[in-house]
């Protein structure tokens, strides 16, 4: 039924035309990946004013398992039909029906936004809305709410083509992975996964770094790799195993190895004490890279959601 | 454990200094001086913050040869590298001030990527101007969800009050900033090695 993602994304379209053409190319090449990853057939993905459209079969089994590709603020799965507006009523009808039953509501209230990203179509959007609306409240008997509506039938029209949707998936936002750099992650605990999830989120590639202490760890540190790994398609990252030492100087040697420009660590702490001041001065003598601790003064609340939101 | 906190006026530095507030930490905020409104407003700041913890009054840091400086970068052709270089010198500003008033860390509003002085690559120069850890609260998070916490605890109306906007901002400041032309640049300005006395760097 649905035939195409319509995928957006937030801080890239800010940036100048250059860059944000490659930070596109990034976003799709990582996307491209992580379909192929997770074996979900598409034919084609392309950038098309300041959208990404992912045509697709499987396109409702494909937006969800895009939402882990970071730099995507939004996804539809979405039906694209050609830009006429008797087409475009049925769709929506079509759309809305299924969602109704999806909701296994009698009487959902509604209602219709349209949006024309390329202005060749002869309606404005509120009267494309207004035209959309008025078929679906005729032919379905449903009630439009226009602040409050359970189901919302969005229609974006571009380049002679409609695509209607009634699902808008938020995703993580943040920037593609490889827009960054490389830093590496010292891998042993939960708080661990946590900062390296985040230093992705912000478009870092993540080299994972485990320092052996004993073999139950390093199995539940693989675990936790396997599931980071689902977020960062795209890039090469393989857990590399070290066996004993200093963590942090171990850190720094792969730091040097892979040109990273950066360490990650999943320090956490509820209070900043003086004793958690001289052992984070310690920690920073003797490394010649910055050291990011992007756990330390986040709100547990916002850890747990996270955490929670990324199965970790 | 007290820290210095780098506070510019925008949005992003009070939120980190507030969150290691909520987490007991004494704040000492420092500010590098553009003009008197400015520093008014990280006045303004740093007393809405002292409502979440131990603040206390900025430190405003006068720059060093400021004019002199920048007609130099731009004689170099490498004006490109102001922002990182003025950020490198905050650091290393807040570092003194740590040290005299023997606080802990530096923490500074990066969120990596959000503007050009802030990719890894250029953190990664203005991080080595100190031995001191640095502290980036918000290096994980989108500048929305930045946004919504300064509205929370009252620091985005501060922040958005008008401020004397920086005259040496170059056109196109430089992105991806490399350690060994920094290297170079600093040595020509100041004759000396960005990190002279610290060997292991």
């Amino acid at each position: 039924m649905f035939n195409v993602v319509v995928v957006r994304y937030g801080e890239i379209g800010t940036k100048a035309r250059q860059t944000r053409r490659w930070f596109e190319n990034l976003l799709m090449n990582n996307m491209r990946e992580t379909l192929v990853e997770e074996s979900i057939g598409y034919k084609k993905i392309e950038a098309r004013h300041g959208r990404i459209l992912v045509k697709s079969n499987e396109a409702r089994k494909a937006a969800n398992t895009l939402t882990r590709v970071f730099g995507i603020v939004s996804l539809s799965p979405a039906m694209e039909v050609d830009a006429e507006l008797e087409k475009i009523k049925k769709t929506a009808a079509k759309l809305f029906r299924r969602k109704r039953n999806e909701l296994g509501m009698e009487r959902p209230t509604f209602r219709v936004t349209a949006r024309r990203i390329t202005k060749e179509f002869p309606l404005k959007s509120p009267e494309i809305g207004a035209r959309v609306g008025e078929y679906i409240y005729e032919n379905e008997g449903a009630d439009v709410d226009l602040h409050d509506p359970r189901i919302e039938v969005g229609i974006e029209l571009m380049d002679g083509k409609a695509y209607v949707f009634v699902d808008k998936i938020r995703a993580w936002g943040g920037l593609p992975i490889g827009t960054q750099g490389r830093i590496v992650a010292l891998l042993s605990g939960p708080h661990s996964a946590l900062a390296a999830f985040l230093m992705m989120k912000r478009g870092c590639e993540v080299i994972p770094l485990y320092v052996k202490r004993s073999e139950e760890e390093l199995e539940s540190v693989r675990g936790l790799w396997k599931k980071l790994k689902r977020y960062s398609y795209g890039s090469k990252g393989e857990l590399i195993v070290v066996e004993g030492g200093d963590p942090v100087e171990r850190a720094q040697k792969t730091a040097e190895e892979f040109a990273a420009k950066g360490i990650v660590l999943g320090r956490y702490a509820e209070w900043f004490t003086d004793e958690l001041g001289e052992v984070l001065m310690e920690e920073n003598t003797a490394v010649n890279v910055p050291i990011f601790y992007p756990l330390l003064g986040l709100p547990d609340s916002y850890m747990e959601e996270v955490r929670k939101g990324a199965g970790l | 454990m007290k820290v210095v906190a780098l506070l510019s006026g925008g949005i992003d530095s009070p939120v980190a200094a507030y969150l290691l507030l909520a987490r007991g930490a004494e704040v000492i905020p420092v500010h590098m001086h553009v003009g008197p409104k400015t520093d008014e407003k990280v006045r303004l700041i740093a007393r809405k913050l002292a409502e979440y913890g131990e603040v206390d009054e900025p430190v405003i840091i006068l720059p060093e040869r400021r004019d002199e400086v920048i007609e130099r970068l731009r004689g170099m052709k490498r004006d490109k590298y102001t922002c990182v270089l003025c950020k490198f010198n905050m650091v290393r500003a807040a570092e003194e001030v740590a040290m005299k008033r023997e606080a802990r860390a530096i923490v500074m509003g990066d969120s990596i990527g959000q503007v050009a002085s802030q990719t890894l690559d250029n953190i990664l120069i203005v991080s080595r101007a100190t031995r001191m850890p640095i502290l980036r609260p918000l290096v994980g998070l989108d500048k929305e969800e930045i946004v919504r916490i300064a509205k929370e605890i009252g620091t985005f109306e501060l922040s958005t009050l008008p401020e004397e906007e920086c005259w040496c901002v170059p056109k196109h400041p430089i992105i991806r900033g490399s350690w060994g032309e920094f290297t170079r640049i600093y040595k020509t300005i100041y004759g000396r090695e960005p990190n002279g006395n610290m060997q292991t760097r």
